[in-house]
Formats: structure tokens, sequence, C-alpha cells
């Protein structure tokens, strides 16, 4: 039930029972000043000789008089309902869009760490410049690429770690949790020589790719 | 109430994930922002290499030394990397016979050096030659320089030709036309290697071929008249004729006749396959930010028979090769 509709039924409540109010006060031979449930009680029981009204102040009272009669309670009551329901209704949409916009940050924020380290780690593969390709290994959801800042003993690997992103450098590893990688391949240039990496992870159920390129340059022309 | 005390609980849950995330973004935002103005700034001197008038020779007086002297956004430096000894590619006689030889280590010697790199390839950093060579050597030492087919070691040449190619059967018969043409003593300009060794130039452009390895004009002093002191040259008084040469460098831009003229030989001369007036590696470091960017910028030599490059159509251009950011 959207939040207009339950306003439209509060005020369709409230209106009722106003003009029912407003009929017991109107009829002659009743008491002033009392609603629907006041005149069919007051019928149902009328007053005992010298009996006074202020004894029976749960269901009326007298002008002036201290205490709540049952109207005034069903009243409260109607409006803290509606009101409750209008809160409840707030909260309801408030808590959904707020979890949704935390979870938003919290994907865009992982997803700028995560593209930042990748790129990085990219980067710092610099292969030699006499070399047409940089040696590289793929399998599923794994690579491999040598050259990593120079040394043709170090590598560079990425690859799935228990559901997350491991990145493993010379004598580290880094795991991105809440990062799901999704495929890792090699980036190719217009000549078809390997640049860099294209790398596919799901964060929160979407999937985004970071396209992060060698911080070396191929110096040859034509097909490797 | 009610409402504010929600808003309340809300707010004072998400805030760490939003200064979080805002905190993430700016410093991403913030080192994005200065590394594109480092690179901008090293694009800005490689145009500046290409608006060079002579580009024949390159010295102390061109644009691109002047832009890094004007530039005041990014503090930049410009080093020639190139016009040093590349250990991968040095031929043992040259190491053996010059002062080049107190480069090394007492117990190594260039046979070991020779073994080690036929062996283990190419290396890609001087510091894989830390047991062959003293730890002084390493500034005259470099792995940027291009393979000239005149002056590198033919071992190596085959190696290089094998790296790239993959053929080994190739790169004997590569290395069987090298063996021939140092048997007959062939010295071959752009031009001449084209024609002699065909294929194998194309497969291997641009890594071999006839670019000399030091450029006269920035080339350490104690390499340079270790160069005109190889016999092989016979060069006389090399030490005023070196002393010469830099004395006239700090004037000028030095040419290939300059050289001809002051060591007294041709322009054909053995030695002006080491001895050039370009550089073939720069390696150009910027500064901005607390960020360091080093570039290493290549000149692609000119294509034998005035052949252009596909990528720039130009005979000849200068390419950021590599790049690194510190920290």
């Amino acid at each position: 039930m959207g939040m207009m509709q339950v306003m439209r039924l509060s005020t369709q409540s409230l209106q009722y029972l106003l003009q029912q109010c407003w009929s017991g006060l109107s009829r002659p031979g009743l008491p002033p000043y009392r609603g629907i449930l006041q005149k069919r009680l007051y019928r149902q029981r009328p007053p005992l000789l010298n009996e006074t009204r202020q004894s029976c102040g749960s269901w009326s009272k007298e002008a002036g008089s201290n205490g709540s009669t049952t109207v005034e309670m069903v009243f409260v009551l109607a409006i803290i309902a509606l009101v409750g329901t209008s809160v409840f209704s707030f909260s309801s949409t408030g808590t959904h869009a707020l979890s949704r916009s935390l979870r938003n940050m919290h994907t865009a924020t992982t997803l700028t760490r995560c593209d930042d380290i990748l790129r990085n780690a990219v980067y710092k593969v610099r292969v030699p410049f006499w070399l047409h390709e940089c040696p590289m290994e793929f399998k599923d959801c794994y690579a491999k690429v040598y050259y990593y800042e120079g040394g043709i003993d170090s590598s560079l690997e990425i690859a799935k770690h228990n559901e997350n992103l491991g990145i493993t450098t010379p004598g580290r590893t880094l795991i991105l949790h809440g990062v799901e990688l999704v495929a890792v391949e090699k980036l190719c240039d217009f000549s078809g020589y390997s640049v860099g990496l294209k790398v596919a992870y799901r964060i929160d159920g979407s999937v985004f790719t970071t396209i992060a390129r060698f911080g070396s340059q191929p110096v040859f022309e034509g097909q490797p | 109430m009610l409402i504010l005390i929600f808003v309340a609980v809300v707010l004072s849950a998400g805030v760490p994930y939003i200064s979080q995330g805002l905190q993430q973004y700016e410093k991403s935002a913030r080192t994005y922002r200065t590394k594109k103005i480092l690179e901008s700034a090293v694009n800005e001197t490689v145009a500046a290499f290409e608006a060079d008038h002579t580009p024949d020779a390159d010295g102390i007086d061109d644009p691109a030394q002047q832009y890094i002297e004007s530039t005041t956004v990014v503090e930049l430096e410009l080093h020639d990397i190139s016009s040093k000894i590349n250990p991968n590619y040095i031929r043992k006689k040259m190491l053996e016979q010059t002062r080049l030889k107190g480069l090394l280590r007492p117990e190594s010697s260039a046979i070991i050096l020779q073994q080690y790199r036929y062996d283990n390839g190419p290396a890609s950093d001087v510091s894989r030659y830390k047991y062959i060579f003293t730890d002084d050597a390493k500034k005259y030492l470099t792995v940027f320089s291009w393979a000239n087919i005149n002056t590198t070691d033919e071992y190596m040449l085959r190696s290089l030709y094998l790296s790239i190619t993959g053929s080994r059967f190739d790169a004997d018969a590569f290395h069987d036309k090298i063996s021939i043409a140092l048997q007959e003593g062939l010295v071959f300009d752009k031009d001449s290697m084209g024609s002699f060794y065909g294929r194998y130039l194309q497969e291997t452009w641009p890594i071999i071929n006839a670019e000399p390895w030091f450029n006269v004009n920035f080339v350490d002093p104690f390499l340079l008249e270790a160069l005109l002191k190889y016999p092989e040259y016979a060069i006389a008084s090399p030490e005023e004729r070196a002393a010469r040469l830099i004395e006239l460098r700090e004037q000028r831009e030095l040419t290939r006749y300059d050289i001809a003229l002051v060591l007294g030989i041709d322009l054909n001369h053995p030695l002006m396959q080491y001895l050039g007036t370009k550089t073939s590696f720069w390696e150009i470091v910027a500064r901005s930010g607390g960020l360091t960017y080093t570039a290493i910028i290549a000149r692609l030599p000119e294509k034998p028979f005035n052949g252009s490059y596909r990528k720039s159509g130009k005979t000849y251009y200068y390419a950021v090769i590599e790049g690194r950011y510190e920290p």
C-alpha cells in the first residue's frame, strides 16, 4: 500500500468520525458534547436519580471536568494509528532507500578501490622493449603476467581467491573482499600486441570491467 | 520526534560509509589529476623533441632542453640514458682492450659476461649484472640502446633475433649472415644493412639497426676517452681529442662532421658506429604533488630507404615506451 493511499484512507476515517461526532452533538434531547458511542450508551443506561455524571468518567464527562471520554480515546488511538502507519510506511520506504544508497555507496567505494589497485598493479608490468609479447599464462579466472616491475623472475597474478579477487605480487598477496573475479583476458592494441589486461569482476551483484594498461609500450609494427 | 530519531540513527550509521567513500573518491581524483599533469608535461617534452630543427643532432640547445628549463608547473629532469655501455650488447674485445675492463669485478671477466648473457639472454635491468660489474660501474651502464648491427656481440644479435621471432632455425641463419659480414669486415649503414640482411632486418626492426650508441654531446668523458683509446681504431692522442670534443660540446651542438674533424677520421670509420650525435633513449623525470613520474622515451630511428612508420607516418618519431609512478 502506498503512502498516498494510507494518507487518503486515514483522512477519510477522520472525516467520518468527525461527522458522527457532529451529528451526536446536534441531536435534540441528548446531552451536549457527545459522540456516537456516548449516544448509544446513554440510551442503554439512562441516568439514575441523583446519580451524577462524574461517576462515569470513563464513558462521559461533564463539560469542564477532568479525564477523557471514550471518544477522545478513540480519536487519540486513531490519530496514533494514523501517524504510526504513516511513520511505518515512511520508515519502511526510507530504510529501503537508505539501504539501497548505502549499498550503492559501498559498491562505489569498493569499485574505486578495486579499479585503482588493479590499474596500479598492471601498470607496474614493464615488458622489455625488445620483446614482441609479454609472457603471460591464462586459465579460468586466472592470469599470470611476467615482468612485474621489469624483472623476468617477478610476476603479477590475478586469480579467484575463495570467491574474492586476489592480486599476488612478489612477496605479497592482496585479497579484495566482496569482489568476485569473473574473467581476465589480455588487452591488445590495434596491431595485436598485448598492452594490458581486461579484468571483469562482480561487486554486489553488478559486473564491472577494468581496462588496465602495462607500464610499457611495444615499439614493433605489424603483427606479433 | 520519532522521525527525527530515525533520521539521526540512519545518518549516524551512514556517515562512516559516506565519509569513507568520499575520501576514497577524493584521493583517486587528486591522484588522477596529478598524473594527468605529469603525463601532459612529458608529452610536451616529446613534442619539443619532435620540434627540433636539427634532428640529426641532439644537444644542449635543443627545444626539449629549453622546455625542461622553462617549465614551472612541474619539476622536470631530462637524462640521456642510451649514451652508456649496454652490458647486453658490448663486444668482448671492446671490454678487454680498453679502460672499460676496470668496470668489471676482479673475479669477473669479459668471457664470463659473454657466457652469462648467452645463457640468460638480454637482461631488462642492469642490476642483473651486479656480480659481473662493480657497484661504481652502474652509472656507466644501461639496458636502453638499440642493437647496432656493426657493434653488438654476434651471439647477442642471435639471441635477440630468437627472443623476437622465436625461431631457432632462422636465428642460426641470421647468425651465419652476421659471421660472414664480420669475416669480410663489412660495416653497414641503415640502407646497406637492409640490402644485406633482408627479411631478418624487417623482422627485428627497430631493435636491430645501425644507430651509434653514444651521443657525443652527452656521453660521459670516461666512456668517450675509453672509446677513443680502443687500439683497433688507432686514434692519435685520444685524451687531447676527447678533451677537445668535450670543450666544443659545451659551446654548441656537435655534428658528425665535428666528430670526424676533431678525431681526424672519415665519416665511414668504424668508430662512427659507436659515436654519433643522436640520443636514442631519454629518461624524463616529472615531479608534482608528491608524485614522481619517470618516462622512458625512445627515438625510433629512420627506416631504410626513407620508409615511414605506420604508427606516426614519419620517417622517425619519439614514443613513450615505459612509465612508472612513485610512490
